[in-house]
């Protein structure tokens, strides 16, 4: 065998060995790649279309819930206070931002989002930094459940209207609290049950999205091969 | 001796491949719609997403390619297939309307009446270039009998607005249409009392299609 095909075969066989200690030690880890996010155009509290993808997106932690569920409302906020707080000591604060979308829209119009943000903490109100969204019963259904996946089931209007109520005094939608974590090019990185929500987890999940967005030129490719080799935290 | 180095490379890469999985297991992802294939021929069971309670679609007053007013109420008693896109769409929207003329043929070699049952309706997404004229002839290359739906922009974006539709207007200077539209693909399915009951998906199989909006056929029959 000549010099040159040795060498050659010991940088393959050196090569093939990192790929394989790449592989199985994951020096660099990522998130999953979890599906496209739905693209959406719904309402602000101002009543103005708010559309994603965009190009200066965020990171962005999506909230779903109804404004007259108390105890989700409550739960929604204290994921607020809990990550945006873990997220600021971490030195993220900049890099994420945080959307509610109303899975009650016969209830949540603008006006309805607009109180929610203006009115000091309550227990239905929604932190000012949180940009709430709303629209109509199909965008919100097609968005929320078909584009998010999150299981929610609104009430069925008729057989309620037949005992002759209004759809406005119906119960609020019967949810699945949920986070879901999207990264700037809109595609679904995380997602966690807001009851088992811990910070420690989103603030390392937050730095694993920052540090492979900063990642350039080689680096990048390293992160693309780790996502090959579905290095992702365990 | 060289294919022994080189099975040796293969070897280390297949294994570091299998390792990661093995180790990571399967990338998490998300169950969406229900496109089961195994989905049997029984009344209930559709291959499109349900809307579930049904509900009322938005009403609207559109104008058809004949200039006559189309009025979506009126249409009660048809299952209505729903479709927004513009007759300069280089894909999507000639695929979705070739599928149509299929899916109709199969429906009436099935149910006589198909034809009277269901109506396929075509919404622009395209006020500015889509006008009456250039609908009726581009609805002709696949249907006469199809519906193609416009009016000025204002109504329009209520009536996408209202059915959550994503409109985006796309400049394509290298293009001689000189822009395209960004918009949703899927397919909204009325039934016959007007509920939105079903959502269709680009790229679903006609006899898929044709199953679900039979389905909704018999059960208006049966009413």
């Amino acid at each position: 065998m000549s010099k040159g095909l040795r060498i050659a075969g010991a940088i393959g066989v050196a090569l093939a060995a990192l790929i394989f200690a790449f592989a199985v030690g994951r020096p660099i880890k990522v998130l999953p790649r979890m599906a496209p996010a739905p693209p959406f155009e719904l309402l602000d509290p101002w009543g103005k279309p708010v559309s994603a993808p965009r190009e200066d997106a965020k990171i962005t932690l999506y909230t779903f819930g109804a404004l007259r569920d108390d105890e989700g409302m409550a739960r929604i906020r204290a994921f607020y206070d809990k990550a945006h707080r873990a997220l600021s000591d971490a030195g993220f604060a900049d890099a994420v931002e945080f959307v509610f979308i109303t899975v009650d829209p016969d209830h949540d119009d603008p006006e309805a989002l607009r109180r929610a943000i203006a009115s000091p903490p309550t227990v239905r109100s929604l932190p000012p930094q949180m940009m709430p969204l709303t629209g109509s019963w199909i965008a919100i259904r097609m968005v929320v459940g078909t584009g998010f996946g999150v299981y929610f089931q609104p009430p069925a209007v008729e057989a309620h209207q037949g005992a002759g109520q209004l759809a406005a005094a119906l119960p609020p939608p019967k949810y699945d609290p949920t986070v879901i974590v999207v990264d700037r090019d809109h595609v679904i990185r995380a997602r966690y049950a807001l009851n088992q929500f811990d910070t420690g987890t989103l603030v390392r999940d937050v730095n694993l999205l920052v540090k492979e967005a900063n990642a350039q030129g080689a680096t990048r490719w390293i992160y693309e091969g780790a996502h090959l080799f579905l290095c992702y935290p365990r | 001796m060289n294919r022994l180095v080189l099975a040796g490379v293969l070897l280390l890469v297949v294994l570091g491949i299998a390792g990661a999985h093995l180790w990571g297991g399967r990338p998490p992802s998300l169950q969406l719609g229900s496109n089961a294939d195994d989905l049997i021929d029984r009344p209930g069971s559709y291959y499109g997403a349900t809307f579930d309670p049904p509900r009322q679609a938005p009403d609207f007053v559109l104008y058809d390619q004949y200039g006559d007013e189309y009025r979506l109420h009126e249409q009660r008693g048809n299952v209505v297939v729903m479709f927004f896109g513009y007759t300069s769409c280089p894909d999507v929207c000639p695929g979705t309307l070739a599928q149509y003329r299929h899916v109709k043929r199969l429906l009436q070699e099935k149910l006589e009446d198909a034809a009277d049952r269901v109506q396929f309706v075509f919404v622009t997404v395209d006020p500015q270039r889509d006008t009456q004229e250039r609908l009726r002839e581009y609805i002709s290359l696949f249907d006469s009998d199809f519906k193609g739906l416009w009016a000025d922009a204002d109504t329009l974006q209520q009536v996408w607005r209202d059915y959550g539709i994503i409109v985006e207007r796309v400049d394509a200077p290298e293009s001689s249409a000189g822009y395209l539209i960004n918009h949703s693909a899927t397919s909204y399915v009325l039934d016959a009392q007007g509920n939105l009951r079903l959502v269709h998906f680009y790229g679903m199989a006609d006899e898929q299609v044709a199953h679900d909006l039979e389905q909704l056929i018999l059960e208006a029959k049966a009413l």
